[in-house]
């Protein structure tokens, strides 16, 4: 495994006493991957900001909804969140060089972890930075740098923007496994981009006395 | 002239000894809660902040405690709709209106416990789905009932009333 960032994970799981990274490897991407058009270029500074900002964080996993909302570490996904991630990204760019995958690891606690990776020979610390291009979408860049032993050199393409894909956004999602300790039902509406209010609709059993969130809508 | 003459005080005896015991029975049953175990008090105000209802939830059992599970708001049918097994039917539609707070909350994860002869007071805010505001001065419509559950029970229902 070239990517340390695994490595670095356990470290500070054990610190943490938090469960450590599984065997167990699912491969997002193994097929043919295509260019994707970039829609909005991010700035070299953002880049680098991201960059900075990452490394002292760079292990540390956090919610994946406050990931892509900016908070820098790797993405820690619900079962549901990695679903709907799986059903969502588009395949972007593939980029010069060695073969790169994504890789969503299974936890013991149910979660997953999502870490980018390659079969190159080098020591890499890679990260994801999400960089929203558009209101709804995000795409994934991959950012790290990596050292040969003896040598300090960049890897190709370390450090570099590499567009893998997007992630559509919805305006507001329905998030079952949290409940708001107000109403009176189960699950949450969470806004994504919805200026106007994320309203939840629900359905009331009036026999069984169950009030039901069966999704949420942007703008009622 | 032959006959059976039955004395006046007979009859009144004959009817009113098993009224008597009926009446006593009644009172004593309504007395101990079995009958109308449990009392729902609803109200309900405006404010400039939205709408508020109260509700007081007595169990008049005297020897089981009771648990309460849900709230509701439910719209009643016509009293003409009313026919015999109009609930079975789904006569009972759900309100537009929906009760939250910190003890609706409660009452969603754990359900309240209310002991014998106990009475407990919830308020909460009124709510559409969709988050429309409740305008100040606004009534609740005249079919609008609170329907309250409780574990291994029928539920309650109770007509609430503006407050003054």
């Amino acid at each position: 495994m070239a990517n340390l960032l695994p490595y670095l994970f356990d470290l500070r799981a054990r610190r943490a006493e938090r469960p450590l990274l599984a065997q167990r490897r699912f491969r997002l991407a193994e097929e043919a991957l295509y260019e994707a058009p970039s829609r909005e270029e991010p700035t070299m500074a953002e880049l680098l900001d991201a960059l900075t900002s990452l490394f002292s964080w760079v292990a540390e996993p956090q919610p994946f909804d406050e990931w892509l909302q900016g908070r820098r570490g790797l993405p820690l996904l619900s079962r549901e969140e990695t679903e709907r991630f799986l059903e969502r990204v588009e395949r972007g760019g593939e980029p010069p060089g060695a073969p790169r995958w994504y890789e969503l690891t299974p936890l013991e606690d149910g979660n997953y972890v999502l870490i980018p990776n390659d079969v190159s020979e080098e020591l890499r610390i890679d990260a994801l930075v999400p960089v929203a291009t558009s209101r709804r979408t995000v795409q994934l860049h991959r950012a790290g740098f990596a050292k040969s032993i003896g040598s300090r050199r960049e890897a190709p393409g370390a450090g570099a923007k590499f567009e893998f894909g997007w992630i559509e956004q919805e305006d507001c999602v329905l998030q079952a496994e949290r409940d708001d300790p107000d109403l009176p039902w189960h699950g949450v509406c969470r806004t994504i981009v919805c200026d106007r209010g994320c309203a939840p609709l629900t359905r009331f059993d009036a026999d069984s006395g169950d009030y039901i969130l069966t999704g949420c809508r942007c703008g009622e | 002239m032959w006959g059976i003459e039955i004395p006046q005080v007979g009859v009144e005896l004959a009817l009113g000894v098993p009224a008597f015991i009926v009446a006593i029975g009644t009172a004593l049953s309504y007395a101990v809660g079995l009958i109308r175990p449990v009392a729902v008090k609803a109200r309900y105000w405006t404010t400039e902040a939205g709408a508020e209802l109260s509700l007081d939830v007595k169990n008049r059992l005297w020897h089981r405690s009771r648990s309460l599970t849900k709230v509701g708001l439910v719209t009643f049918p016509l009293l003409r709709q009313r026919l015999p097994g109009w609930r079975r039917r789904g006569g009972l539609q759900p309100s537009p209106y929906v009760p939250a707070g910190k003890r609706i909350g409660e009452i969603r994860d754990k359900g309240i416990k209310i002991e014998p002869r106990d009475e407990i007071s919830i308020r909460c805010r009124l709510l559409t789905p969709g988050g429309e505001r409740f305008e100040p001065g606004e009534r609740l419509p005249e079919r609008v009932r609170v329907q309250v559950h409780f574990a291994g029970a029928r539920p309650a229902v109770s007509k609430p009333r503006l407050r003054s």
